[in-house]
């Protein structure tokens, strides 16, 4: 079970990523608005040209 | 007659008086609530837009919906080179940004159509929105004009407010809030993973491998602890300084001792680690303060308000070009020479150069009827100039007009209202000296007897389990939760501690035009003496050409009455008297529609406005209109009594109206006061410590500044919204009923919360300091007491589920 030894601190880099990721999102902003996104991903987007479909 | 209730095709609220169109095919009559819908139905479809009605039906709705109002703004003193450089900023690639509060937006829909404006209008480079706030954040290509943008939202209902970036207050603001997440976010990532790490500890790992999860918990727990946990500390120690105790004391003392033990426990080889739980409770505390943050957010600061209200467009005479050019009010200046169009606020206070008209003065005064005005004579901010053109030289701006006068008393008076101490506070206080004492008791008793670890890990048990976390969540919870569900119903809220003061209220001030009646003449009887054919079609042209409050009236009733056979009619030598009435000749005969000529009137006494209908001079028609009481508002005041509340009526207006008003709802004589002045309104207030005011117009400002509770109800002037502490976005006094039922409820919840709380403390200490239970044991047990506060605030009681 001696690989928990070094599992451990990489699972730990692991999360510490994520946290990192979401540090990064939270500076750029993309927290500030919770409430849009969640109605404006039920709109379609318009079909520009209709050549393909 | 069948009582269905027909909902308005646009807004899908009730129409009473239903406005018919007919459809493309010309089979089916589509039905609005108010000419304002009909226009907005008429535009999309000629635009191609009725997508909007397919997106309402299958979007669900974010705030509720309202008729629309559509102003006559015109926008171009958007355009104006001051206001274009100060109001917006500059982009990359020469683009500019600039941000409008905007009314109306509710759903889906609006959402959708708010950012279809690139695609309409030329000029565009992106619109987007931003529901909570309603703030749409408008780019457009460089030389292009924000006036297009704004007048084209303002078509479709959509009510656009400039707002100044305050760079240096917003961005503080957002970078406040961005701190606060990424504190968040490092508390819940390490919180997390320290209580995985704890299921081993708990599972009973051993030796070398116990050491290492052991410290890997510990380090894990330091950037919580002095990172995510900062905000507690600053608490507790500006607290101490001031030689008081708030929550943050305990909750910081728990923090740093929990740790300490665990950090000496893991040096001694034995015993138990408590980041588990140190964590844990910093990351709920923090998430809960956040959260009542947010919800706080989406209500108007003071600030931003004056940006939204402030009234926009002033024509000002240019002595270089000779010419009428459109700038904001706020760069006006005394001795500037500016023209007021019928139907616009005026945005100064001056003295009439040319022509005479007459004004609405009721924002100002309370008075129902407008007052005439000619040159020579003062004019101030805040009215509305309503029959004809005017040009006034401006002698007072900004703080020194009437108005603005009123809103710097009112900022004075604001300073000195004295903050009440929340239940959780106070609470706290008495909780952590009784604590303490009982720790330093245990504690001393156990090394007396030379049971030093003994006393150790009974003290620490004690105050971890007493750790008032869910003291510290049960009030923020509650109001987070209350707070949001009233700003769904279109309630705002400024300032944690109004739900608190307003279940505390036994008095309640209303103010009378706008609040408890429409603030509106409406039409209350028609007597036609003499019948005439196309006589209504008459009265319509001739009322349709003035803008006196009396015409919109009748103009606005004929519409909902008929919509077929009413027709625009010719007019020849047209000619409208200041405070008398319309006339003009149609179809060889001298028609009038004025006041009634003193032979004719009823003895009704100043109640009503009578009108009358002359041809040739012989009287076809008498109409009556009055301000009419609002349907809500007698069972609103009843239930309001029922709530222990004595209603008051305060109003600038005359005694007979008053007097009517308050017959009518069942107010005693002793309870009400007509032709009251705005300083007087807030003097009475003060008389009483713990009243409501509610009010809209300039006159109640003091009032609402000085009361326990403000209440400023829709249509309410800049000033009222500065002073109020609760904004009531939809008309009328029921708003006020659902306010204070939820008050109420709120502090039942977080009064239960406290309880249960307290009761959980109290019998954990027991328990601690008999030794029953160990410091583990007090790890696990404390975020169960958190658990309970919450669920018994997601619970509410059984009327707050219903909102």
């Amino acid at each position: 079970m001696e690989i928990v030894y070094f599992l451990l601190p990489m699972a730990i880099l692991l999360g510490l990523f994520f946290v990192g990721s979401f540090i990064w999102a939270a500076k750029k902003g993309q927290f500030d608005d919770l409430e849009t996104p969640a109605h404006r991903m039920l709109l379609d987007d318009e079909k520009k040209n209709d050549s393909l479909t | 007659m069948a009582f269905d209730d027909i909902p308005c095709t646009h807004c899908g609220l009730d129409a009473i008086v239903p406005l018919y169109i007919k459809s493309a095919d010309e089979k089916e009559k589509i039905p609005f609530c108010c000419h304002g819908c009909k226009t907005v139905y008429q535009l999309l479809q000629h635009r191609g837009l009725d997508q909007y009605y397919n997106l309402k039906e299958s979007g669900t709705s974010f705030r509720k919906s309202r008729p629309v109002e559509i102003s006559n703004d015109k926008f171009s003193y958007l355009d104006d080179e001051n206001f274009y450089n100060d109001y917006s900023q500059l982009e990359r690639s020469g683009m500019r940004t600039m941000e409008f509060y905007i009314e109306g937006v509710h759903c889906l829909a609006c959402l959708w159509l708010v950012e279809k404006l690139p695609d309409l209008i030329e000029g565009v480079f992106s619109a987007k929105l931003d529901m909570g706030k309603s703030i749409a954040r408008i780019t457009m290509l460089p030389n292009a004009k924000f006036s297009t943008a704004a007048a084209q939202l303002n078509q479709f209902g959509y009510r656009p407010h400039p707002i100044h970036k305050d760079t240096d207050a917003d961005e503080l603001l957002k970078k406040e809030d961005r701190k606060m997440l990424i504190k968040i976010g490092v508390a819940a990532g390490c919180a997390g993973n320290i209580m995985l790490l704890a299921i081993s500890l708990y599972s009973g790992v051993t030796g070398v491998m116990r050491r290492y999860f052991e410290l890997f918990s510990l380090l894990l727990s330091f950037p919580v602890l002095f990172y995510c946990a900062i905000p507690f500390y600053q608490g507790a120690w500006s607290a101490i300084k001031q030689k008081t105790v708030s929550i943050d004391v305990p909750i910081a003392f728990a923090l740093i001792l929990g740790a300490l033990s665990g950090i000496f426990h893991m040096i001694q080889g034995e015993g138990e680690i408590y980041f588990d739980t140190l964590t844990i409770l910093v990351f709920l505390l923090l998430f809960s303060r956040y959260v009542l943050r947010k919800v706080q957010q989406t209500s108007l600061n003071s600030s931003e308000i004056s940006n939204f209200f402030s009234t926009g467009s002033v024509h000002k005479f240019d002595n270089q070009t000779k010419v009428y050019k459109d700038i904001h009010s706020k760069y006006l200046k005394v001795e500037d020479q500016i023209k007021i169009l019928p139907g616009e606020v005026i945005a100064a206070d001056g003295i009439i150069l040319e022509g005479s008209s007459t004004f609405n003065t009721s924002l100002l005064t309370g008075e129902s009827l407008p007052i005439v005005a000619t040159p020579g004579d003062e004019v101030f901010s805040g009215t509305v100039n309503l029959d004809k053109e005017i040009v006034v030289k401006v002698d007072a701006v900004d703080a020194q007009t009437k108005l603005g006068k009123i809103i710097k008393k009112l900022e004075q008076e604001r300073v000195s209202k004295a903050p009440i101490v929340s239940m959780a506070d106070y609470l706290a206080k008495f909780f952590v000296v009784i604590i303490f004492f009982l720790a330093t008791a245990v504690f001393s008793w156990f090394v007396f007897q030379n049971q030093f670890n003994e006393g150790f890990n009974r003290a620490l048990t004690l105050i971890i389990i007493t750790c008032p976390c869910a003291l510290g969540l049960a009030t923020p919870l509650a109001l987070t939760r209350s707070l949001g569900r009233l700003a769904r119903n279109g309630m705002i809220i400024k300032g944690e501690d109004v739900l608190q003061r307003l279940s505390e209220t036994d008095t309640i001030f209303l103010d009378k035009t706008g609040t408890l009646t429409h603030g509106s003449f409406q039409v209350v009887s028609w007597d036609v003496l003499a019948k005439e054919a196309e006589l209504t079609s008459v009265i319509y042209s001739l009322e349709k050409k003035s803008s006196h409050p009396l015409a919109l009236a009748l103009v606005r009733y004929i519409e909902e009455q008929s919509v077929s056979d009413v027709t625009n009619l010719e007019i020849h030598e047209y000619k409208e008297n200041l405070g008398l009435g319309v006339q003009g000749i149609i179809n060889g005969h001298i028609y009038e529609v004025r006041t009634l000529k003193d032979e004719d009137r009823l003895i009704v006494g100043e109640v009503t406005s009578q009108l009358g209908v002359y041809k040739d001079s012989s009287l076809l028609v008498k109409i009556l209109l009055k301000d009419r009481v609002r349907s809500d508002s007698k069972i609103s005041l009843e239930k309001l009594r029922s709530m222990n509340l004595s209603p008051y009526i305060l109003s600038g207006d005359h005694l007979s109206v008053v007097e009517e008003v308050a017959k009518q709802l069942g107010i005693e004589k002793t309870n009400f006061e007509a032709k009251i002045l705005p300083e007087d309104k807030g003097n009475r207030v003060k008389d009483f410590s713990h009243c409501i005011m509610v009010g809209d117009g300039a006159n109640d400002a003091l009032a609402l500044s000085s009361a326990y509770v403000g209440i400023a109800v829709q249509g309410s002037v800049e000033v009222s919204l500065r002073a109020a502490d609760v904004y009531l976005s939809n008309p009328g006094v029921s708003g006020i009923v659902k306010l204070l039922d939820v008050s109420n409820e709120t502090m039942k919840v977080i009064y239960r919360n406290l309880l249960f709380s307290l009761m959980y403390n109290v019998l954990g200490a027991y328990l601690a300091m008999n030794g029953v239970i160990t410091p583990l044991w007090a790890a696990v047990l404390m975020p169960l007491s958190s658990l309970t506060v919450v669920v018994s605030t997601i619970v509410g009681t059984k009327s707050l589920r219903e909102y």
